[in-house]
């Protein structure tokens, strides 16, 4: 039953697709239309595999579509103050991972802010749970890096 | 090392995050809830049956109720003269030829959704138009002869007819006109359709009024087994009419331009 | 999702209108280029189960369309070169009555319908009777009722007719969309309408198919053939988008060019 989905989903989905953008009203559009397209497609998608991860993959996409009509995010533009993510470092934290390269931004969004388990990142990602683990693995290098040049900055 | 702290601080971040809430779920939600497909139930004959007659009656019934009005009324300002049924030849014409108006009010349904122009988008669904067009036609006919049988035997009540000889002079042109028009879908539809069955209607009503300008006594008694050998041959040459358009309509490329 | 046309004849008293066709169809779109009279109406007829197959055999996922029938019908999406519709039905109604002959539940077909005139931009006008429409409104109710029953092959025979370049641009959006996961098979002899979207195209002459191939391998050979023709289309369909953009002056269009819109300045 398709509500039951939504509902459930709905603020999981939200939050996945707030990772990737600077507003939450943004966040709302892309969440609404991965429902919307999941609802279009309910009668006929043959399910193979878990709904969660098939919307995960819709609101993958709308992301990717998304940043495709838009300038790359620039790091300057300083986002609206979220409410519920005052604090600076959070707000540092979440720039971090955004400019990381695109599979391991993904990768990382999916394993530590969605939580998801190796073999669900895989099925979305349709890649095998090895190379999801290397990507998380190399994610967290390069956040590494960055943190360590942050630290120096915040140092002085 | 750094990396525990990342994982920590990436945590941290997890946890707050789940603080950001969708301000519009509830109002998303609804709007979504409007798009959203019912479970789809597919083949099922007996909807299609019920819808295609509920589209054809929604409009009729209100013709058929007014011929039925109409009918009952007649009977019972002219049921005297019926009862003799010889004189008043002018009552018993009229009496014969009301039933086949009511095929032609009830034809503007059918043609309304007959058309040259819609066949091809018809012929390409799942039903496809020969099952829509037999199934109108199917209900029209038993629709008609129902209401027809209503009208006599209610007639019955305001006054004391000969109600197999009324239904018998009545029914036959009806199985007529109705046989009329299924030879008639054969050949053509929408506009064209209405105007043929038009012309046939006139054409049997001019014969009507012709046999009682020149007082021919069709309605004598002694005529009445003639009107029941035509009213049979009637009702098999409208049974033949219906087979033959149904399959004619199977084979779409002799209906389509 | 395989829709095999094997060596698939037509012909009608002298002339043979299909000739020995064969191709194999999946998900995706295709165009279907040529002039009137090349058999591509009469091969689209065909593949909807319209047409007799006088030799030869379309299969669908390996069966055969003639035997599965209604079967076959319920996969289908047609929108036939002019489109006809009942002019006393409203946008809505039509949109019922069809989806009743497509063997729809009702309620899901009332809510089908809504999210499909939503779709094609006709939901504001969905209780207007259809002889009001323009012409470009009527062509996106046909598109609209070709997809009711969410179907895998979706035939559409010069879809774009009566369409203006801004409409055109949509429906090529929507066409794009819609063949990412079943099959799109769409004729008109208009090149434009498809050298953006079509993932493989057929050129049609008599019957057969006399050269077929993506975008790329074929739009030389058809330019070479067409030249001139092509390259004003092109200009002129931009300057039309330009002209009539909604944020474009019309008053001072008029003033500055005249009425007609049309200045030999281009």
């Amino acid at each position: 039953m398709p509500e039951k989905i939504i509902r459930k989903y709905y603020d999981e989905i939200f939050r996945y697709c707030y990772h990737h953008v600077e507003s939450s009203a943004v966040a709302e559009d892309l969440c609404q239309d991965t429902f919307v397209s999941f609802i279009e497609h309910y009668g006929r998608y043959r399910q193979e595999g878990k709904t969660k991860n098939y919307l995960y993959t819709i609101a993958k996409n709308k992301c990717k579509d998304y940043y495709k009509k838009l300038r790359p995010i620039v790091m300057e533009t300083v986002p609206e103050q979220e409410a519920g993510m005052r604090m600076e470092e959070e707000v540092a934290v979440k720039h971090m991972v955004m400019s990381l390269p695109e599979e391991l931004k993904e990768a990382i969004i999916l394993r530590y802010f969605q939580g998801l388990k190796y073999t669900d990142i895989a099925a979305i990602l349709k890649i095998s749970s090895s190379l999801v683990k290397y990507r998380v693995k190399k994610g967290l290098e390069l956040l590494a890096q960055m943190e360590g040049g942050g630290h120096e900055t915040k140092g002085n | 090392m750094r990396q525990k702290e990342i994982k920590k601080k990436l945590k941290q971040y997890e946890v707050l995050s789940h603080r950001i809430l969708s301000e519009e779920k509830e109002s998303r939600i609804e709007k979504l809830l409007l798009l959203e497909p019912a479970e789809r139930t597919r083949g099922n004959l007996w909807n299609f049956i019920l819808e295609q007659t509920g589209y054809l009656e929604r409009y009729c019934v209100i013709w058929q109720t007014l011929w039925l009005l109409l009918f009952l009324l007649l009977v019972r300002h002219g049921g005297m003269q019926i009862q003799e049924m010889e004189s008043e030849e002018g009552i018993l014409v009229l009496f014969s030829f009301l039933p086949s108006l009511l095929v032609m009010l009830t034809v503007e349904e059918i043609t309304r959704v007959y058309q040259k122009t819609m066949l091809e988008i018809e012929y390409a669904t799942k039903y496809s138009l020969r099952n829509v067009v037999m199934l109108r036609m199917a209900v029209l006919c038993i629709s008609n002869c129902l209401i027809l049988t209503a009208g006599v035997l209610g007639g019955n009540v305001f006054a004391d007819l000969n109600v197999s000889k009324l239904l018998v002079y009545s029914f036959t042109p009806m199985i007529l006109m109705t046989g009329i028009l299924l030879k008639l879908m054969q050949y053509c539809q929408g506009e064209v359709l209405r105007n043929a069955v038009i012309g046939g209607y006139v054409l049997m009503a001019a014969l009507a009024v012709f046999n009682y300008v020149k007082q021919l006594g069709w309605y004598r008694p002694e005529c009445f087994g003639i009107w029941c050998i035509v009213c049979a041959a009637g009702v098999v040459f409208g049974l033949w009419q219906f087979v033959l358009l149904n399959r004619k309509l199977a084979n779409c490329e002799q209906i389509l331009p | 999702m395989e829709l095999v046309i094997d060596r698939v004849t037509k012909q009608y008293r002298n002339k043979i209108a299909v000739d020995r066709l064969s191709t194999v169809l999946k998900e995706g779109v295709y165009g279907l280029l040529g002039a009137n009279g090349a058999g591509k109406t009469t091969l689209m007829r065909m593949i909807c189960g319209i047409a007799r197959i006088d030799s030869g055999e379309i299969r669908f996922d390996g069966e055969e369309i003639e035997k599965m029938g209604g079967r076959y019908r319920d996969l289908l999406g047609y929108l036939p070169q002019d489109f006809g519709y009942y002019p006393n039905f409203t946008a809505m109604e039509f949109m019922l009555y069809i989806a009743s002959l497509k063997g729809l539940d009702r309620k899901f077909a009332k809510t089908r319908s809504r999210l499909l005139l939503q779709k094609v931009g006709l939901i504001s006008e969905m209780r207007h009777k259809i002889k009001t429409f323009s012409g470009g409104m009527r062509q996106r109710l046909g598109i609209a009722q070709a997809l009711l029953n969410d179907p895998e092959i979706l035939v559409l025979d010069e879809p774009t007719a009566g369409l203006d370049p801004r409409e055109r641009v949509r429906f090529r959006n929507m066409i794009a969309e819609l063949g990412k996961d079943r099959i799109v098979i769409l004729s008109t002899h208009i090149v434009s309408d498809v050298e953006e979207i079509a993932d493989w195209i057929f050129f049609m002459k008599q019957g057969q198919f006399i050269a077929q191939g993506t975008m790329e391998m074929l739009k030389s050979h058809y330019f070479k053939v067409t030249q001139a023709e092509e390259a004003e289309a092109f200009r002129l369909e931009k300057l039309y988008l330009y002209y009539f953009s909604e944020d474009f002056d019309r008053e001072r269009e008029e003033l500055l060019f005249g009425k007609d819109g049309v200045h030999d300045k281009i």
